[in-house]
């Protein structure tokens, strides 16, 4: 290997080279050897007394020694390394005299001073030929001192004439503590120096020669740097230097340890791990519909279906603020881009009282506390959509973020679909959102943030002739827009390791359209606002207690003319125009408070218990709810955990649902109850075995009745009762595999049954996203040359479906009206699905580019997603799913 | 089709996966490599002739067609190397017309320092018009297709190339299937093919030089 190496090894000297004395390290703490070594400083230079002889006789030559350093910066002992040449003039002997009087400030290793060896040159030279001295040097530079003492020679005067910094190629994050070497010549003409970068990765060479210079560097886990660089002769050579590191693997920014799990059913996904996950265009929330216990909705469905409970029973936050959607359309992308994102937690069940208002499940996305250390941010582009992300630091104390996106599919779309389609896209689908982020960091006591982010869909288009949807519908045009702003305000005060409080203020617009002209249309204007406090009192190392409340403003403006539409359970098929209905309202004030206390308590090391309550008020269904919730978790030995919860919960209806004219506005709340029970095995530091079994029992879940109620003598329907049953029961399995042996992914296994029972039912019914198995393979694969392969396959049971038995002609609405079999008693084919991504990023000096190509349904398998039926239901043909799809992006970083 | 039909297609990707990590183990970290002609990146373009048989409501060909392919990628290790794959071939006569291409991902396997064996998988399509008196059908295809190819490189000017030389240009005799199978229309593709391939080579901070060459 390398043989030259150690033939320059040999033959080199050090300016002012040092290495950590290895035996005097405390090797105790493995982090601060890690840490970057910033060298001793030199200042008390005791100048070597040039030799009468060689003086007489005009000599030059150069003496390196080897010093060593204590703690105190006192040097104990000097050895020469390379005596000087010629011999015999006592060159080696004023070099070390000279040396053992030097005095240091130590050299520092994570803040505490060591003990070092350093390699120092002593040049002897005549004042014939000065050098300019230049005192703008760098930090580690030692000031010149050897000045002329007797008017006729100047020995070793040290001039700075070539400097540098040394970063990593494609971060420009300045490398530390690496050893840079420069010479030239071979043999025993050789010559050479080192040097040592400091904390900003710069370095410096003394009185170097005139000429061609080679110079190296070779830090561990990077290409080695080879280079040449010109030294004049009375000028400073300065120069940037990037090196390559070998493996630019995106999981190597995940530094964050595992946080204490004190809940029985939460999946925590750091963002880098999932980034390169196929089929979710690196968007860290589509990767949840990949997690056990979530049910296959569609590559169109832009909801989370969790444990068998309804999309609307889940709820989605950022930063503990309520969002109305998480994804644009389709669920291909989600609102808020990957460079402001920390990670995401998702709890299916058995949530602790902080979250409420859902009977489902929880996911929580946390916004990445901003500490850029430089500006930065990436450009990412592909054929859905294009997005920038920027940050920097302002000042020590705050940084900003600010990030933008917008899709151009309706471009893409408008090109593809021929003018004799009987559709007419004319913004199909758009969308945008947009975030700014700003932190302030007064102290180590408060932090204070703000975020500004919302969200923009829109999709319109135009019927060439209507009455081939529906032959009641005249629209012309349709159209469906959906938009959201959110700014929060988040102070952060934590005056001791005891204690912390966030409160939380938010403020914001929800508006959604949804219309076929004049004819069908939902137009709903709400604003919104959200007051949240949480404490965190620490009463000892095992015991904790929070608490907290949660208050959620709304006002609504509502124009809403539309007719019966299909619910959970219903065959969806074609709307009956004749039951459209209008209302229209301003000003409806909607408040919802919730409070809630938890112990956190460990008992006997092992034995973790969480009891909770939370206390909620609806006051749209003027209506309060106390639950209970209560989590365990036992260590029962090194590497198993058994675990388990039980937890009431509850949610108001949709605001449909208690609308007065669409709905019934006595309704009262959802509720559920939810059990789990479970182990988890850690049988390796990366791998881990969860096993989930889980039971929830829903009760009083608004279902749809045909019953009327008199009202001042007329005959009203309800719509809606509080009437619905729902049981759920199954097993979650998830086997992950964290990022090691370049390789990280998991296996996720569902087995479950989600049954509904209706008002007036007396047999359970399959719920509409009932799916018995649930299968998820997938992982991503780091290989060498900065290639990420990655993968992922799905078989899922295919949903329930609700046959057609026939059709009656109907005279009054002109066509045959279907037939419906028992809801949801048949069932689609199995769906099984594969993807593959390809990622390779290329690293460029100051910016890398990453290319992938992500390959959708690679197999190209025919899922049925339903069935389209002929005019009389005689005749019926499958539905097929999302076909092989490549599809190409670039991400620029810097 | 059923899972089972796609067994083999599940079963390359975990094995695939594998395979390479395998082989790309000891390629990790900063180790240099010794100089060689396969190193870097690559591009090829290929000539090919091609015999496509359209399997549909009933056979039909083969026909002899004519294209091109490309393949680009970069070397991994010594054993593979990574990359896109894609191309297109046109058949013509009064009877008939053939469009038939693929795009997708493709892996090759270096057994020998000549030898080259790649796997295909992507994306296809199949135009094909048939002509009868009267009568002109068009059956499209859109759908997933799978490829194997067999390469024998022959490096010019190798015997004078410097020992230290990264990269080179090869010209390869070239042999493959693309099969792009479906419940309505099946493509089937036998062709051969000269490719010429240029290997760009690694840049010497990541070769083992001798002093001379190495800055």
């Amino acid at each position: 290997m390398k043989q030259w190496m150690y033939m320059i090894a040999i033959v080199l000297v050090g300016l002012y080279a040092f290495t950590v004395r290895a035996q005097d390290v405390d090797n105790e703490n493995d982090t601060d050897v890690q840490q970057p070594v910033i060298p001793p400083v030199l200042k008390a230079e005791v100048p070597a007394e040039y030799p009468p002889r060689a003086l007489e006789d005009r000599v030059e030559s150069e003496v390196i020694l080897e010093i060593d350093i204590d703690e105190t910066g006192m040097v104990e002992g000097v050895q020469v390394v390379t005596p000087a040449e010629p011999e015999g003039y006592g060159f080696d002997d004023a070099a070390v005299n000279a040396a053992n009087l030097f005095e240091f400030e130590p050299a520092t290793q994570g803040g505490m001073p060591i003990p070092v060896r350093i390699t120092y040159r002593t040049v002897f030279a005549l004042a014939d030929e000065p050098l300019i001295a230049d005192t703008d040097t760098a930090e580690n530079d030692i000031p010149a001192a050897e000045e002329p003492n007797d008017g006729s020679a100047i020995p070793a005067k040290r001039v700075l004439n070539f400097n540098g910094t040394l970063k990593e190629r494609g971060t420009r994050f300045p490398l530390a503590g690496v050893t840079v070497t420069i010479f030239r010549g071979e043999g025993n003409v050789a010559v050479g120096y080192e040097a040592v970068t400091d904390a900003d990765g710069a370095f410096g060479f003394y009185n170097l020669a005139p000429g061609k210079w080679m110079l190296l560097a070779e830090p561990e886990g990077y290409f080695p740097l080879r280079t040449s660089d010109e030294v004049v002769k009375n000028e400073r050579t300065e120069a940037s230097y990037y090196v390559e590191r070998s493996d630019y693997n995106p999981y190597d920014v995940v530094v964050e340890g595992e946080r204490i799990r004190k809940e029985v059913s939460r999946t925590t996904l750091q963002i880098e791990e999932v980034e390169r996950i196929p089929g979710t265009f690196g968007d860290v929330l589509t990767v949840v519909k990949n997690l056990p216990g979530v049910a296959r909705t569609g590559a169109a469905a832009g909801n989370i279906v969790v444990r068998g409970s309804s999309p609307e029973d889940t709820q989605v936050f950022v930063d503990g603020v309520e969002v109305p959607i998480i994804y644009h359309f389709g669920g291909l992308r989600s609102v808020i881009p990957l460079g402001m994102l920390d990670r995401l937690d998702f709890y299916p069940g058995n949530f602790t009282a902080e979250f409420g208002r859902a009977t489902g499940g929880v996911v929580d996305v946390r916004l990445k506390r901003l500490k850029p250390e430089k500006f930065g941010g990436y450009v990412d582009v592909n054929l859905a959509d294009s997005g920038i992300y920027l940050e920097t630091p302002l000042g020590e104390k705050s940084a900003v973020a600010a990030a933008f996106r917008r899709s151009y599919i309706d471009g893409i779309i408008n090109a593809v679909v021929p003018d004799s389609a009987s559709v007419n896209l004319i913004t199909a689908p758009r969308y945008y959102d947009y975030q700014l982020l700003g932190t302030f960091r007064p102290n180590d006591n408060h932090e204070l943030s703000a975020f500004f982010f919302g969200s923009d869909d829109e999709l319109k288009l135009l019927f060439e002739n209507p009455a081939d949807f529906s032959p009641d519908l005249t629209a012309t045009s349709g159209s469906t827009s959906t938009s959201f702003y959110r700014t929060v305000l988040e102070h952060r005060y934590m005056p001791s390791r005891h204690f912390e409080n966030v409160f939380k203020t938010s403020a914001g617009r929800n508006k959604v359209y949804v219309g076929l002209g004049d004819q069908i249309f939902l137009d709903l204007n709400t604003y919104v606002a959200q007051i949240y406090d949480k404490f965190t009192v620490s009463l000892s190392d095992n015991v904790k207690i929070a608490g907290g409340i949660d208050y959620l403003y709304s006002t609504a403006d509502a124009r809403i003319k539309f007719p019966e539409v299909a619910k959970e359970g219903e065959p969806g098929g074609r709307p009956d125009l004749s039951t459209i209905q209008y209302t229209e309202s301003t000003d409806q004030v909607s408040n919802s408070l919730g409070t809630f206390l938890q112990l956190e308590s460990k008992l006997f090391d092992r034995w973790t218990v969480i009891p909770g309550v939370r206390y909620d008020y609806f006051s749209r269904v003027d209506t309060s709810s106390l639950a209970p919730r209560f989590n365990t978790r036992f260590a029962l030995a090194e590497k198993w955990t058994v675990k388990g919860g039980v937890g009431v919960y509850h949610q108001e209806p949709s605001f449909d649902e208690t609308d007065e004219v669409f709905g019934n506005p006595d309704l009262g709340l959802e509720k559920a109850m939810h059990y789990s029970v479970g182990f988890e095995y850690s049988p390796l530091d990366y791998l881990t075995l969860d096993v989930t079994g889980f039971y929830k029992d829903m009760s009083d879940l608004v279902s749809r009745t045909d019953a009327t109620v008199n009202v001042n003598g007329e005959l009203q329907r309800l719509n809606y009762v509080n009437g619905g049953q729902g049981r759920v029961y199954g097993l979650e399995v998830m086997l992950k595999h964290n990022f090691a042996n370049n390789f990280n992914g998991w296996i996720s296994y569902t087995l479950s049954k989600a049954l509904r029972k209706d008002v007036g039912d007396t047999e359970w019914r399959r719920f509409d996203f009932d799916q018995t198995h649930i299968l998820t393979l997938l992982g991503s694969y780091s290989l060498p040359k900065n290639w990420t392969l990655g993968f992922r396959w799905r078989v899922v049971t295919g949903s329930p479906d609700t046959p057609r038995e026939g059709a009656v002609y109907s005279v009054d609405k002109g066509y045959y009206e279907p037939v419906y079999g028992r809801p949801n008693s048949d069932r689609l084919p199995t769906f099984h699905q594969a993807d593959v991504r390809l990622d390779k990023r290329w690293v460029f000096d100051a910016w890398m580019l990453t290319a992938y190509l992500d390959v959708q349904n690679i197999y190209n398998s025919p899922n049925v997603t339903g069935y389209q039926y002929n005019y009389d239901s005689t005749e019926r043909r499958a539905r097929q799913g999302l076909p092989i799809l490549p599809v190409i992006g670039v991400k620029g970083e810097f | 089709m059923s899972v089972l039909k796609h067994a083999f297609t599940l079963l390359m990707i975990p094995v695939a996966v594998t395979f390479i990590g395998v082989f790309s183990s000891t390629a990790r970290g900063a180790e240099l490599q010794k100089p060689a002609l396969k190193q870097g990146y690559y591009f090829s373009l290929i000539p090919v002739g091609e015999a496509v048989l359209v399997d549909s409501s009933e056979n039909f060909g083969p026909w002899p067609s004519v294209g091109g392919q490309f393949r680009m990628g970069e070397e991994l290790n010594r054993w593979f190397d990574l990359g896109l794959s894609g191309g297109a071939t046109v058949a013509y006569s009064d009877n008939y017309r053939l469009i038939h291409g693929h795009f997708g991902l493709d892996g090759t396997f270096k057994p020998t320092a000549v030898l080259s064996i790649g796997l295909q998988a992507g994306l296809g399509f199949g135009d094909f018009t048939r002509r009868k008196p009267g009568i002109t059908e068009v059956i499209g295809r859109f759908g997933a297709t799978y490829g194997i190819t067999v390469s024998y490189d022959l490096f010019a000017g190798s015997r004078h190339r410097s020992p230290h030389q990264s990269g080179g240009f090869a010209m390869s005799p070239y042999i493959g299937a693309h099969i792009g199978p479906s419940d309505v229309t099946s493509i089937y593709a036998f062709f051969v093919g000269i490719a010429f391939t240029r290997w760009t080579g690694l840049p010497k901070n990541r070769l083992d030089l001798p002093l001379d060459e190495a800055f």
